[in-house]
């Protein structure tokens, strides 16, 4: 019986991290998270004998000598209300309400859930961000529709190009592409300031989560998590910005 | 005056429209756009009145933070809910992007000194969250303090 609830244990804190770290949480708030839930449960602190390690790519836990686990994670996301919701089970679980087996089926619940807003919403406040981050860098009224479209065009390229190609960095660089496409000819139409419609545009696609997060790990100390969220979220920004300048080569030099 | 109005109104739109995009809780959406407008107010106050991008990003960060602090207090959920949607419009990303838009149009100058801004606002940003963890900390502890001596 001890085992078997020393095995429930492993899967729910390795699912609760697995969870967490695809939907965009920092590292250094996974491992608290597995480690408050395995001390309650074994009714000790952080040892040699109970201890986990996250990457990026892969969490390990070990409770006792015997048994140790991992998982790999492949697919990163951003999902904010998913690690709420995984926080608040493991809150519920260390104040004592849960048991964790309860804990294992309310994860499981999480994981397979299809959360987010409807895609109509989010296009109707992609509009919404792109236009009001248009204003506030300089931007002028007359500007609004033109980063309007470019963003939408720029996030359903987004969407698109990340279903069907499945390559990192390109899709990014797709999505700046069209959309800032989008955006001049617009903007060509009505419109004065193009760099600020151009910040606009490109506004969906800012690697905010990626450079926040690799700050904070490098703050808590994992510096590998954090410098790989940097290299990517570098990477991402060059994308992006690469997309951008090719709409500025072909049509302006 | 009527300019801070407008910031206040379009920095408080696109933080919760990137919260939207984000997928928060539905619960922390308001909140999160308040804590949104303050640290852009932050931002926009400085760096109008002749600060440099990095004492700005210093305080946009702090007050983001510090407010969101007390946010996941209060709504009990993760500081990253309400933290990330206020800082889109300042975060290194775009003046990344800029910068490596300078580089590809050879304009080497300008890419030079979008890179130093953009290292500048991200060491500002690690700065603000540093002081506000160590601030709330320190008032959190005291707050403790004063409760139980009562």
């Amino acid at each position: 019986m001890a085992s078997n609830r020393n095995d429930c244990l492993i899967k729910a804190s390795l699912l609760a991290g697995k969870i967490m770290l695809e939907n965009g949480a920092e590292t250094s708030r996974v491992e608290d998270t597995m480690e408050r839930m395995i001390s309650k449960a074994l009714g000790v602190e952080r040892s040699r004998e109970t201890f986990t390690y996250i990457t990026l790519n892969g969490i390990f836990v070990k409770t006792d000598m015997n048994n140790t686990n991992f998982v790999r994670i492949d697919n990163r996301d951003h999902n904010l209300d998913k690690i709420t919701k995984v926080n608040q089970i493991s809150r519920l679980f260390t104040e004592g309400l849960l048991t964790i087996e309860e804990v294992y089926e309310k994860l499981q619940e999480v994981d397979e859930e299809k959360m987010g807003y409807s895609l109509a919403m989010k296009f109707f406040f992609t509009a919404i961000l792109s236009g009001s981050v248009m204003l506030i860098m300089n931007g002028t009224f007359i500007d609004l529709p033109a980063s309007m479209i470019g963003g939408l065009i720029c996030y359903l390229s987004y969407l698109l190009a990340y279903r069907y190609l499945k390559i990192p960095f390109i899709t990014e660089y797709i999505a700046a592409f069209f959309g800032g496409l989008a955006a001049f000819f617009v903007n060509g139409m009505v419109g004065s300031h193009l760099s600020s419609v151009m910040i606009g545009t490109v506004a969906p696609l800012v690697p905010g989560i990626a450079i926040t997060n690799a700050i904070r790990d490098i703050l808590a100390k994992h510096y590998i998590s954090g410098s790989i969220r940097l290299v990517e979220g570098i990477f991402i920004a060059g994308s992006i910005g690469t997309g951008i300048a090719t709409v500025y080569y072909i049509f302006i030099q | 005056m009527l300019n801070l109005v407008f910031h206040m109104v379009f920095s408080f739109l696109s933080s919760i429209s990137f919260a939207i995009i984000c997928n928060v809780p539905k619960k922390s959406i308001p909140m999160g756009g308040i804590v949104g407008m303050l640290g852009w107010m932050g931002y926009i106050l400085l760096s109008t009145n002749g600060y440099g991008i990095f004492q700005a990003s210093v305080v946009c960060s702090l007050l983001l933070a510090f407010a969101g602090q007390i946010a996941a207090r209060i709504f009990k959920m993760p500081l990253t809910v309400f933290y990330v949607p206020g800082l889109v419009p300042i975060v290194p990303g775009i003046s990344a992007f800029q910068a490596f838009r300078h580089l590809t149009l050879n304009d080497y100058e300008a890419a030079a000194m979008g890179f130093l801004n953009v290292g500048y606002c991200a060491i500002g940003i690690a700065c603000g969250i540093v002081i506000s963890d160590i601030l709330f900390n320190a008032i959190l502890g005291i707050y403790r303090f004063i409760k139980r001596k009562a």
